[in-house]
């Protein structure tokens, strides 16, 4: 388990990370969200090891991150770099040796990891001869290729096209399922809904919320409610209830906030009277939803 | 306006205001001053040494000879009791001279023995000259032919240090030159390739996927080592070629001695440059990262790299002096400074024979300096990897080093 407690970060006079406190479980993939200079990169690099916390702890399963455990953790930084002149099978390998394995072992996974990402082909090529999708998912090799107990990849989407973020997403998976610990930031709210279990919002150095989707839902201030067709009739209903807002609407539908207070069933009975309903469907916000209410919440 | 001027200008405007531009622009002055002035400043302190003898003998022949020498030899004499056996080069030191005349009489001739701290040094025709009248008065009613003879009155040249003559104080001196060459091209060269791959990895942005890979003073010490390795494996290769060269053709070199002479090399020399290249090369290169770190544009490699060249410059400049005055104050206090130590160090090995607590205590410095530069330089390198985009002040440096950032 990877425990934050109050971990805090200065630069000089510039606090980059105010109080950041959240655990993640074994084999949890977890997204940790917030807007630029939220202080993520800085969290991140303190459960490495690569920047000390100037306050707080960070721990994993019960020890303190040191050399030895580092040697389990992965990480690709937002900051992506290859050695040009490299080939992209030295490459994987060189960071795979860094973390202790050799060979045979490491010419095998290095192998597996050409072919998990599609590389073959490019394997003797120098990097720098990549495409920006390419290199990334060598970057992505390098740093999983020794199977770390925690992994972490800040902005791993950035720059993919669609079918390489499809292709991570499925390695990530793979991975979840192999075991690892998967720590992700990213912008892409959509791809970290689909991957991530837990999730914590951070803004200015601080936690906002963290929990499951489920429990950052619980938070959620209103019932969002989807009701067809969305007819005059039905709009004047929705309108007359004290609080309730129009979200969207179009030819078939229209979606309204609704107050938590309001009596679903009577809502319900008092549209029938109007409108023949097709359908009345209660909306789940999405992680985006919830992520800009948070986030723009923290700014009142 | 067009484009191109428009590019110029702005261009001419950006590099203008950079701080690599303001820095490369003061050090490169200083250091031209420096090098400008250097030589001459040194040159004038070893030449007042090497003009300074020290006269022993019979008062009848010194008290002329003094005179004789101050008027027309341009040399400050000064003399001194005839020491009971040889001088040592300690004596000489004493003495503050680079060298002592034993002056005497032989039959109706004079006959003077230079015991010189370097033979090479010596000319035999600016002590010959202004003593010929001293030499002359000596030799009445000898008949005119025999005169013209003992025109060439005998002087003769013995060493007080480890060269026995001219001839191998020459090629000692020849060598030790050509080793300090090899000495500043390594270090230079192989510094120059740290600096350049630490700053590689900084710009390819690869530094931070290093830096969780693998512990940084292990990502440096590798670094270093590697280029140490590659370093000597280059000076090998060097000295081979050199040698082989030398060897060819005639067997004369262009540089004035034979392969004999480079194959004769002394155990100690080679031990001694061997020695202080690494540690001048550790002091460099441990610098040279740190400082490359900071670096987040390859174009500005070349403005921080140019202060850090300057002592290595200094340091070839004073060895080269060394050569001609190895037991020059300022040459001995300078085989102690750090960055200096490995070249003047070197070349006093080279030319004279350096007491054993010196050579201790500037191996002691040395290593000693490469701990600390390691220090700094590694502080530097850890916190130059993660500080991307902007660069820092030199506040933040100084802070950096003494252990004050965060």
């Amino acid at each position: 388990m990877l425990l934050v407690e109050k971990a805090r970060k200065d630069f000089g006079k510039v606090r980059a990370v105010a109080e950041v406190s959240f655990s993640i479980a074994d084999g949890t993939t977890f997204g940790l969200l917030g807007p630029n200079g939220a202080g993520k990169t800085t969290t991140m690099r303190m459960i490495l090891g690569i920047l000390t916390p100037d306050g707080g702890t960070i721990t994993w399963n019960g020890a303190h991150v040191d050399a030895r455990t580092r040697r389990i953790f992965g990480y690709l930084p937002e900051e992506r770099g290859l050695y040009g002149k490299m080939r992209v099978r030295d490459h994987i390998a060189y960071f795979g040796r860094l973390r202790g394995i050799t060979e045979p072992e490491i010419s095998r996974r290095t192998a597996g990891w050409i072919e998990r990402l599609a590389l073959q082909g490019y394997e003797d090529r120098p990097c720098a001869e990549l495409s920006k999708g390419n290199q990334q998912k060598v970057q992505v090799a390098c740093a999983a290729v020794h199977r770390p107990e925690l992994l972490i990849l800040d902005e791993p989407f950035s720059g993919l096209d669609p079918v390489n973020a499809e292709m991570l997403l499925a390695v990530l998976g793979d991975l979840r399922r192999g075991g690892t610990t998967l720590v992700l930031s990213s912008h892409e709210m959509w791809q970290l809904e689909r991957l991530c279990t837990d999730f914590c919002i951070v803004a200015e150095g601080r936690n906002l919320a963290a929990g499951t989707l489920a429990d950052l839902r619980r938070g959620w201030p209103v019932h969002r409610v989807r009701i067809t067709p969305g007819t005059a009739p039905v709009l004047q209903v929705l309108e007359a209830i004290d609080g309730a807002r129009q979200v969207e609407r179009d030819d078939r539908c229209v979606t309204f906030d609704l107050p938590p207070a309001t009596d679903g069933s009577a809502l319900l009975r008092s549209l029938v009277a109007v409108e023949s309903i097709a359908a009345f469907e209660p909306v789940e916000p999405s992680l985006r939803d919830l992520y800009l209410r948070i986030i723009e919440s923290s700014h009142r | 306006m067009n484009a191109f001027v428009t590019v110029l200008s702005t261009e001419l405007m950006r590099r203008l205001r950079s701080r690599a531009f303001v820095v490369g622009l003061i050090f490169g002055s200083l250091g031209i001053a420096l090098v400008t002035r250097l030589p001459a400043v040194l040159a004038s302190m070893s030449f007042s040494q090497m003009h300074e003898v020290a006269l022993a003998g019979p008062a009848a022949l010194t008290e002329p000879a003094k005179a004789l020498l101050e008027r027309d030899g341009d040399l400050d004499a000064r003399i001194v009791p005839a020491p009971a056996q040889p001088p040592s080069a300690a004596m000489l030191r004493a003495w503050h001279v680079g060298s002592l005349l034993r002056l005497s009489r032989d039959g109706n001739r004079l006959r003077v023995v230079i015991y010189a701290a370097d033979p090479s040094t010596i000319e035999l025709s600016a002590v010959r000259g202004p003593l010929l009248p001293l030499d002359v008065s000596l030799s009445a009613h000898r008949p005119p032919m025999q005169l013209r003879e003992d025109l060439n009155f005998p002087v003769e040249v013995r060493s007080v240090a480890r060269f026995q003559n001219a001839a191998q104080s020459e090629a000692a001196h020849g060598i030790a030159y050509l080793l300090l060459v090899l000495l500043y091209m390594l270090i230079v060269f192989n510094s120059q390739l740290v600096l350049t791959s630490v700053a590689e990895e900084k710009t390819s942005r690869i530094a931070e996927l290093l830096v969780a890979s693998v512990d940084l003073t292990t990502l440096l010490a590798g670094k270093i080592v590697a280029s140490t390795f590659l370093a000597v494996l280059q000076m090998g290769v060097w000295m081979i070629i050199g040698a082989a060269l030398s060897s060819g053709g005639s067997g004369t070199s262009t540089t004035g001695f034979d392969a004999a002479s480079l194959s004769a090399i002394p155990l100690a020399t080679i031990i001694g440059f061997l020695a202080f290249f690494v540690l001048g090369f550790l002091q460099m290169a441990v610098l040279f990262a740190g400082v490359g770190a900071l670096v987040n544009r390859t174009e500005d490699l070349g403005a921080v790299s140019g202060p850090l060249f300057l002592p290595v410059i200094i340091a070839f400049i004073v060895a080269i002096v060394a050569l001609t005055n190895p037991d020059a104050p300022y040459v001995i206090v300078g085989s102690f400074v750090p960055i200096l130590s490995p070249f003047v160090m070197f070349a006093r090995i080279a030319v004279s024979t350096v007491p054993a607590a010196q050579l201790l205590a500037a191996a002691l410095i040395d290593t000693l300096c490469v701990v600390l530069f390691a220090l700094a330089g590694g502080r530097l390198y850890r916190v130059g990897m993660l500080l991307y985009g902007r660069a820092p002040t030199l506040r933040q440096v100084v802070r950096t080093i003494v252990g004050i950032h965060s």
